[in-house]
């Protein structure tokens, strides 16, 4: 037993930590369960049976059936919102399903730099017309990079750059390195459009990641209109400038909101009692008497309104509500920061703005934004210039609301809210406060989004509709058990005692490789699954080498405590020299495969080193322990 | 329980027939292959393929009259999975932005009385089909460059040789049996796609994990016979092996089956190019990586390998304990 302690004591911690990293992806599952149970859906079909519709049009009927849905859907949204925080915790840990198993789009989009030249220039002529025409079937043909193409045509004609693009001193070097340096951004400014448009549609664990230098992969889980997607991720950006409505106002119409909710009548008379008694309430108390603040949190220093990640879909609820609506002036409009701006206990804060429905200004008029440090003061800014017509507006704009804020608004999300600090005459501003060179970044690509094009294209989009998801669940749950029923059974006939032992093992390593899976909040795809009942052939190899080396062992008449080492250390370098090759591939196929064939190689990798593991380290310490406790024969069949 | 007892097959002395056997059969592939060519799924060429389902279940005819309405009458339709799941593929040269709607409007105001689920659709550009086929070529490459330098750096550069020959083998025939299964059975739907590559290199590292461990009780016994006939030795090595190599491929075996019979459309390709090579992978390490190392011995480095009459040309061990002895 001493031995071994320690090989037991990382099999109890390996199995702890495994069962610690799953039990998220569990109770996930049972919430999951429990909101289906509560929705509506079920209920609605009952009763729409036992209360036949009556003739209406079918507009009028749909607008019922939708009401009724909510109404019988109430029990669900209710625990949704008491379980709310736990619920996203879990989702968020849980090991996820890829899209060929849940349903969802996966789309590969790459910026079009010839319609990027296109879109930038600007007096576009029957003269450029033609260049743009013949660049576009020289890079169609050749494949050669548009930017070099686009400089060569207008070599040939000695015509120069600076008639179409940049300013119009610019020679022809400066133009081609704004340019360069515009195809180089694109993609980021596509990508930046994307996620937020992504982040505002609502769909969950939405994933969007960067592909070499032009493309960017966007994977949208449990979505499936193409139409609508399409339009989402393509559509051209809107930049605006738009201003914040006096904080006074608004904390009146919070005010307003608040007491409806709380059922207060008398608005008047229920002001003058808050402000005296907040401060020594509970929690629970404040949110029944305040349950508008106890949602959208208002700094008390600055001013500023806050909502939790959480609470959005609640608070978005409330703000729909017919009687909220009525004290809505019908110039607000309400918007959340880009981005969560505070990171308390784990819970994401959003920045919550009441701003002017009328923007101020579009981004069209930007001509570039840089982000930089300052000199003076050594923090990051961000430099915005713009067009003479762009700078006549915002010269009056900034003129009429010194020490207010504009917010900036990149479709409908606001990644900035500066103070105006003073008239800007000639267009060149500079914005302060950001927290860190990242945010300026941001900061500078947003603005330059809504001036500057960043045409994608499409180029791979893959669509897997929910009910073929279920089937491939299905399909790989059954053939999972199947394979695993035959293995153990054949095994435990074949290899008697050993086979059981290795069986045992087999089972502790699919913990295993699910666990390493929701620890690296990795993605199972049906490939994966494959991989997966792969590793099982691939476990059972390992035991089946050093059962048949025993055997041999034993045969040449060893002790049994003889025979099980020899076995161990004699098939040891063949199952290294093997797996190690496994592990080769599997690192190759991670390497260039895309998608699903990734996950294959993932859990083929994965489950290659659990299960050594579990062949070689658990099954000999069993063995060890029977012979400790006094075995003189094991059966091996 | 013991399915094999102690054999004494000569497996090395047959080796000339079973090249003979492994050509043919190559041959035969690579012929169907230049007449038939080799079907790649839309990973590979491009285009748009969408998986609908209709209650209740329609002609192949009769969606491709319809589909001749809107030019695309042309796209290859196809049974897919149920009888009433039909796969329509639109070749890339052909393919617009909504393809794929334009299909389903067209088939629901063709059909309306029949109920049209959208199963899967997918749309590949024909620059991306270009470059993961040159990805998977890639990944294939490097797969068998770095089982080359592993094996010639635990073993011999000739063992090198010998498995990743067969290893070559393998991915051959493997490859002549998609094309020949996906001609003559096309309701197998078996193509060339993306998950099909990751079958070839698991086949790959499968066929190789049969041929390490042969190779393995070849390097511990020639070290305990030493001077002794390389044949006889191989032999003996296969022998000693063989109730392992039995097992193994038969669970891998038995595995798969049941992925190709449960596992569905998906995986149902990956399943059947893996059944495939388990079968070719573990007859390779005998037939093709070890006989290549004795096939060197004697041709190359002219080692007479000739047996006497009187000796039996696998190694016999008479009594196990003298083995365990010399082991010792």
């Amino acid at each position: 037993m001493r031995k071994n302690r320690f090989k037991i004591t990382l099999i109890i911690a390996a199995i702890a930590l495994a069962l610690y990293y799953l039990y998220p992806t569990y109770q996930s599952a049972s919430y999951d369960k429990k909101l289906v149970e509560l929705s509506g859906q079920t209920k609605l079909v009952d009763y729409l049976q036992s209360h036949p519709v009556q003739q209406m049009s079918d507009s009028l009927k749909q607008t019922y059936i939708d009401s009724l849905s909510q109404a019988f859907d109430a029990d669900s949204v209710n625990y949704y919102d008491a379980n709310v925080k736990s619920i996203q915790d879990a989702r968020l840990k849980r090991i996820k399903l890829g899209l060929d198993l849940q349903g969802g789009m996966h789309i590969v989009l790459q910026v079009n730099i010839l319609k990027m030249l296109q879109d930038m220039a600007k007096n576009k002529d029957q003269t450029f017309n033609q260049i743009m025409q013949q660049v576009t079937s020289i890079v169609n043909k050749t494949g050669a990079d548009p930017l070099t193409v686009l400089g060569q045509q207008f070599d040939q004609r000695g015509i120069r750059l600076s008639r179409y693009y940049g300013d119009i001193r610019d020679d022809n070097a400066k133009v081609m390195s704004y340019l360069s340096d515009q195809a180089k951004t694109a993609v980021d400014r596509a990508m930046e459009i994307v996620r937020n448009r992504v982040d505002q549609y609502g769909v969950s664990e939405p994933s969007i990641q960067k592909q070499g230098s032009a493309r960017f992969i966007v994977e949208l889980p449990g979505v499936s209109n193409e139409t609508e997607v399409r339009e989402l991720l393509q559509g051209t950006a809107l930049l605006e400038f738009k201003l914040l409505q006096p904080e006074a106002v608004v904390v009146k119409v919070f005010q307003a909101i608040d007491d409806i909710l709380a059922g207060k009548k008398d608005t008047l008379a229920a002001k003058s009692d808050t402000a005296a008694s907040d401060s020594n309430m509970t929690a629970a108390q404040f949110a029944k008497e305040h349950p508008f603040f106890s949602i959208v949190r208002v700094s008390s220093q600055t001013g500023d309104a806050y909502v939790a990640e959480s609470d959005k879909d609640k608070l978005e609820r409330i703000l729909e509500r017919s009687d909220v609506q009525h004290v809505i002036p019908s110039d607000f409009q309400f918007l959340y920061s880009a981005k969560p701006q505070i990171v308390d206990q784990g819970q994401k804060f959003y920045a919550f703005y009441v701003v002017n429905k009328q923007a101020e200004l579009t981004g069209s008029v930007i001509t570039n934004a840089q982000a930089t440090i300052d000199p003076t003061s050594n923090t990051p800014v961000v430099q915005m210039t713009m067009n003479s017509q762009g700078a006549r507006d915002w010269a009056r704009i900034t003129g009429a609301n010194i020490h207010k804020r504009i917010a900036i608004v990149l479709d409908n999300a606001v990644y900035s809210a500066p103070v105006v600090q003073n008239k800007i005459p000639n267009g060149s501003s500079q914005i302060t406060g950001m927290g860190n060179m990242d945010e300026a970044n941001v900061l500078a690509i947003v603005l330059r989004a809504g001036a500057l094009p960043a045409p994608v294209d499409i180029v791979e989009e893959r669509n897997v509709g929910p009910s073929l998801g279920e089937d491939s669940i299905r399909n790989g749950i059954t053939s999972g058990a199947a394979a695993l029923a035959l293995i153990i059974l054949f095994m435990g006939i074949y290899y008697r005692t050993g086979g059981v032992t290795a069986d045992f093992a087999l089972l502790l390593n699919i913990l295993f490789i699910l666990g390493v899976l929701a620890a690296f909040h990795a993605t199972l795809t049906l490939p994966g699954i494959a991989g997966m009942i792969l590793t099982f052939a691939v476990a059972v190899d390992a035991n089946v080498l050093i059962y048949e080396r025993i055997r041999e062992e034993m045969t040449t008449g060893k002790t049994l405590r003889a025979a099980i080492d020899q076995g161990y250390s004699k098939a040891f370098t063949a199952i290294f020299d093997s797996n190690i090759i496994s592990l080769f591939t599997g690192a190759i196929l991670y390497q260039f495969g895309t998608g699903p064939v990734q996950g294959f190689a993932l859990t083929l990798m994965v489950g290659i080193v659990a299960s050594l593991f579990s062949a070689i380290v658990i099954t000999r310490v069993i063995f060890d322990i029977m012979v400790e406790r006094g075995a003189t024969t094991i059966n091996f069949g | 329980m013991r399915i094999f007892p102690r054999t004494n097959v000569d497996f090395i002395g047959k080796r000339h027939l079973w090249y003979v056997v492994s050509g043919s059969l190559i041959l035969i592939g690579l012929i169907t292959i230049a007449i038939r060519g080799l079907n790649y799924g839309i990973d590979f060429v491009g285009g748009t393929e969408l998986t609908l389902q209709f209650t209740p279940a329609l002609h192949i005819g009769e969606v491709r009259s319809s589909l001749n309405k809107i030019g695309h009458g042309d796209a290859e339709i196809k049974t897919f999975g149920a009888a009433n799941q039909l796969l329509i593929r639109v070749k890339a040269s052909e393919q617009t932005a909504n393809t794929s709607e334009q299909i389903i409007s067209d088939l629901k105001s063709s059909f309306p009385n029949t109920k049209i689920q959208l199963l899967e659709d997918n749309k590949i550009g024909p620059e991306i089909g270009q470059e993961l086929r040159r990805d998977a070529v890639m990944a294939i490459f490097y797969g068998l460059l770095a089982i080359l330098v592993y094996v010639s750096f635990r073993f011999q550069f000739i063992y090198a040789v010998g498995a990743v020959l067969a290893l070559f083998h393998d991915v051959l025939i493997t490859l002549g049996a998609v094309a020949i299964f996906g001609w003559i059975v096309p309701w197998l739907n078996i193509e060339i796609d993306q998950t099909m590559v990751a079958a070839f290199l698991t086949l790959v590292a499968y066929s190789m994990n049969d041929t390490v461990v042969i190779f393995d009780r070849i390097r511990e016994n020639l070290k305990i016979y030493k001077g002794e006939n390389l044949i006889r030795v191989m032999n003996r090595s296969i022998n000693d092996t063989l109730s392992r190599t039995i097992i193994t491929s038969g669970t891998a075996f038995i595995v798969l089956l049941v992925l190709l019979i449960f596992g569905g459309e998906v995986t149902r390709g990956f399943a059947f190019a893996m059944l495939v090579g388990v079968v070719t992978g573990t007859y390779s390490s005998i037939y093709v990586a070890s006989s290549i190392v004795v096939d060197y011995n004697v041709y190359i480095k002219k080692v007479d390998l000739r047996l006497p009459q009187t000796q039996s040309p696998v190694l016999e061990v008479e009594k196990p304990y003298e083995v365990a002895a010399k082991r010792a």
